[in-house]
């Protein structure tokens, strides 16, 4: 067991080398001398680092990393470890809101699509989810949108502002994360998986057996999904946090995928770094807790 | 009532009305009944500002309008484009335009009560030409003329240059900034703190900035000019053009300060709004590569020019919300010569100047030069708000097609394509645009000298004596008629000349709620007028 987690523990560090080192070649070869973009004189440059050669910028980021210090952003001047601080939350509400939507959904359709294949009304719903899953979330957005604008007149991409006020707070908040719920492809693959577990489960011998001793089958049931649904949730966060950027973008969502597209457009190298690797950690960071809990749950995985 | 009683309280009446009267022929004609303070104006911004620091921003349009709504100069360009006092009170030019004396207002307070001296005039120059300072090239540039600077008193400063210098008064556009803000430093990074919480001379004071990076900017009390109308303004950034529109139809927005050209008509038809348009002295343009051996034959460039309909490109792509150009400056310039006309829109006289020039159409109905086929690279850099410019490169491949012309266009990256166009010289035809400031200096775009220095805007190689002659002469001379005169001769030259086929001046609108009274926008720095803008008490949210 120990053993296990060290080897995690050592994949999940190398695997962070290996994304930042990759990221940070790939935003320097991008034509163009940061400095000089920035109107930097050679004093700021040479503050930044940016007189140094590149795999020695890269050894000082890496050293400055392990102490929390990601540098600063080349635009502003602001740290990048406060703008991390201050737009994460949002997308961490956004990711994890529509995760819990999406179950919220499939879980119930999946199940009763795996239990009853030939129901009419589970194929019904299947069509209806599949539908809305194949829309890209930002085609959903815009649409999303022009029915507040045009129908309901209402401008919901204005973040709400002094007290609560339940309303305004669900209509800016909800609707960015009903569609990366609806339309991002998570919920189809969710109903898809699930109603496959289930029939699986179904079909397995306990169950079978637990069905002839007349005992109730939803704890048993449930506790057979619990394991694959964290599985396929996790493996879909990398895929949920791919569709923030443009979530967040047409919603004017102020997240950390709207920070990403906008320090990507301004080539603001240390805040695309410091996104890319916190992104790189909670991803990690999800699968590595995937594993111990699949350890935990399945004695046979520890063998 | 006795009568005594009813006789003075009738004179009490009579005096009233007469006060009344008197006040209001005083105050109203100086708008202070007129225009009601308070009230706030929201306005959206396609792109965040970079800095609060005006002397160090980068050339961000965003961070410049909020200059000029925190921010003060010495001098201004009024509604005629006329050089008035801001900061400074009045000025004198002595030894043919060799020195120039400021004399500073001496009721003038910074943001945080501090008084406004000479000192932080010199601290400014010191710091934009310190090379210590995160400042564009062209900022330092531009002052460059300057031989020294003395303060010769709290509110009077001198400047003395290498030489006579035309309009000296104009080279005094830039920002000030407070010295004691910064402890004299004149290093200035992008990074100080006063670049996210700036204090400046201006209208507005800067209270605070977001989270989400909208900005809210209140009124300053203690301005010497009178405090102006609007109470705050809020500047809130929206990148999405469908969402910017969708922002102002439904009040979320007062005030977009530029409408896409599509939707200026249907912003109009609402009736809800005002459509303001104001010129930004840009003109745009496809740049010839004159080392191209074709390229450089002038009959060739002509013939291009001649092929084209722009016209009726500029309605297509544009909604004709913009005017053709004749040459290297924009209508609304002091330098633009409206004697010289636009080309015409002539395919068989291009097929003419083309074959004089030995470009021969084949059977297969490609020209040659030389027996090889004509094509060219045109490159374009790509960047949001450029959606115009590609579909302009693609009219242009068609028409030059109909010659036999075959033209490959390449998309760049913009930092890519600044780095092929104007360090390596890698292109053939490019399309871009020039924004000017109302100097109407085109030396650096078409001197020959200029075609030597590495990123340098002469990028096309261009060589004419004729036109070096000119533009020395323009730069030697301080007499602004003389220098409107040798603007014209060179418009003239260059037109015929065709180093470029100039384009269009695009008008730029902003549309702004009709609660919002007495508008007046500056045409490249959009809020220097905004004191007098108001919204009635009765159209406040």
């Amino acid at each position: 067991m120990l053993r296990n987690a060290l080897r995690s523990l050592v994949f999940f560090l190398g695997c962070l080398l290996l994304v930042s080192a990759a990221i940070f070649c790939l935003v320097h070869l991008t034509p163009g001398n940061i400095a000089e973009i920035h109107n930097l004189s050679p004093q700021t440059a040479h503050v930044l680092h940016l007189d140094r050669s590149l795999p020695v910028q890269y050894l000082l980021w890496l050293g400055n990393c392990l102490r929390l210090d990601f540098g600063i952003s080349t635009v502003d001047g602001t740290p990048v470890f406060a703008l991390l601080r201050d737009y994460a939350p949002t997308t961490l509400f956004l990711t994890f809101g529509s995760l819990f939507f999406s179950l919220l959904i499939a879980i119930p359709i999946g199940m009763y699509r795996g239990l009853k294949p030939l129901a009419r009304l589970g194929k019904a719903l299947s069509v209806v989810v599949y539908t809305l899953s194949s829309i890209p979330a930002f085609v959903l957005g815009y649409v999303v949108l022009a029915v507040a604008f045009g129908v309901f007149h209402s401008y919901i991409t204005t973040p709400p502002e002094g007290p609560f006020h339940f309303w305004k707070w669900t209509a800016y908040y909800l609707p960015p994360i009903l569609v990366l719920a609806l339309g991002n492809g998570s919920l189809g693959e969710f109903v898809r998986f699930i109603s496959l577990e289930a029939q699986n489960v179904d079909a397995a011998m306990f169950i079978k057996a637990a069905r002839a001793r007349g005992v109730s089958l939803w704890p048993h049931f449930l506790r057979s999904l619990i394991l694959p649904v964290f599985n396929i949730a996790v493996t879909n966060i990398a895929v949920l946090l791919g569709g923030l950027v443009v979530v967040e973008r047409v919603f004017n969502f102020h997240g950390l995928g709207w920070l990403s597209w906008e320090a990507t457009l301004k080539r603001d190298f240390p805040v695309i770094m410091g996104i890319t690797l916190l992104m790189a950690v909670v991803v990690r960071v999800l699968m590595l807790l995937n594993e111990l809990l699949s350890t935990w749950i399945d004695p046979r995985l520890r063998q | 009532m006795k009568w005594s009683d009813q006789y003075t309280s009738r004179k009490k009446h009579v005096l009233r009305g007469m006060a009344s009267c008197v006040l209001a022929v005083i105050l109203i004609p100086l708008g202070i009944l007129a225009a009601p303070k308070g009230g706030q104006l929201t306005y959206a911004e396609p792109i965040l500002p970079d800095t609060y620091n005006p002397v160090t921003t980068s050339d961000n349009e965003t961070s410049l309008r909020l200059s000029e709504l925190l921010f003060e100069s010495l001098v201004y360009i009024d509604y005629k484009g006329e050089i008035k006092g801001r900061l400074a009170e009045r000025w004198n030019t002595f030894n043919g335009n060799q020195r120039i004396v400021f004399y500073l207002r001496k009721d003038v307070k910074w943001h945080d009560g501090v008084p406004f001296t000479a000192n932080d005039v010199k601290f400014t120059y010191d710091a934009i030409m310190d090379p210590l300072s995160d400042v564009r090239p062209e900022s330092r540039q531009a002052l460059g003329v300057i031989k020294s600077v003395s303060v010769l008193g709290d509110n009077v400063i001198r400047f003395d240059f290498n030489s006579s210098v035309a309009d000296p008064e104009r080279r005094f556009l830039f920002k000030i900034l407070p010295s004691h803000a910064f402890q004299g430093k004149t290093g200035l990074s992008k990074f100080d703190k006063f670049s996210k919480n700036p204090v400046g001379t201006g209208y507005y004071r800067f209270d605070r900035e977001t989270k989400n990076r909208d900005v809210m900017l209140s009124v300053s009390k203690d301005h010497y000019g009178g405090y102006s109308n609007i109470a705050n303004i809020k500047m809130v950034y929206q990148p999405e053009v469908t969402l910017l529109m969708q922002s102002l139809l439904l009040n979320a927005v007062d005030l977009v300060v530029e409408v896409p050209p599509g939707k200026v008509a249907e912003l109009a038809n609402t009736g809800k709004f005002q459509v303001i348009p104001y010129n930004s002295l840009a003109f745009a343009f496809f740049g010839y590569n004159t080392e191209n051996p074709i390229l450089k034959i002038k009959e060739v460039r002509q013939a291009f020019t001649l092929a084209m309909d722009r016209a009726k490109m500029l309605d297509d792509i544009y909604f004709g919300k913009g005017e053709l150009v004749s040459g290297p400056f924009s209508p609304a310039s002091w330098g633009y010569n409206p004697d010289v006309a636009v080309w015409p829109y002539d395919v068989a006289k291009a097929k003419q100047l083309l074959e004089s020039a030995g470009l021969h159409l084949g059977e297969d109905k490609v020209l040659r030069y030389k027996g090889a086929p004509v094509k060219f690279k045109l490159k374009i850099p790509v960047y949001s708000g450029n959606e115009g410019g590609l579909s302009v490169c693609l009219r242009f491949q068609y028409y030059l097609k109909a010659l036999g012309i075959q033209i490959d266009i390449e998309h760049r990256e913009y930092e890519k394509w600044k780095e092929e166009v104007k360090v390596k010289h890698d292109f053939d035809i490019v399309f871009a645009e020039w924004l000017f400031d109302n100097s109407s200096d085109i030396s650096s775009l078409f001197h020959s000298a200029a075609s030597k220095e590495s990123s340098g805007d002469n990028f096309i190689s261009y060589k004419n004596a004729r036109v070096d002659s000119l533009l020395d002469k323009f730069s030697q001379s301080i007499n602004h008629e003389v220098r409107r005169r040798l603007n014209y001769q060179l418009h003239e030259v260059l037109a015929d000349e065709c180093p470029y086929t100039f384009l269009w001046t695009l008008e730029k609108n902003a549309a702004i709620s009709n609660k919002v009274q007495k508008v007046v926008v500056h045409p490249y720095r959009f809020f220097t007028f905004v004191n007098d803008w108001f919204i009635p008490e009765d159209e406040r949210n």
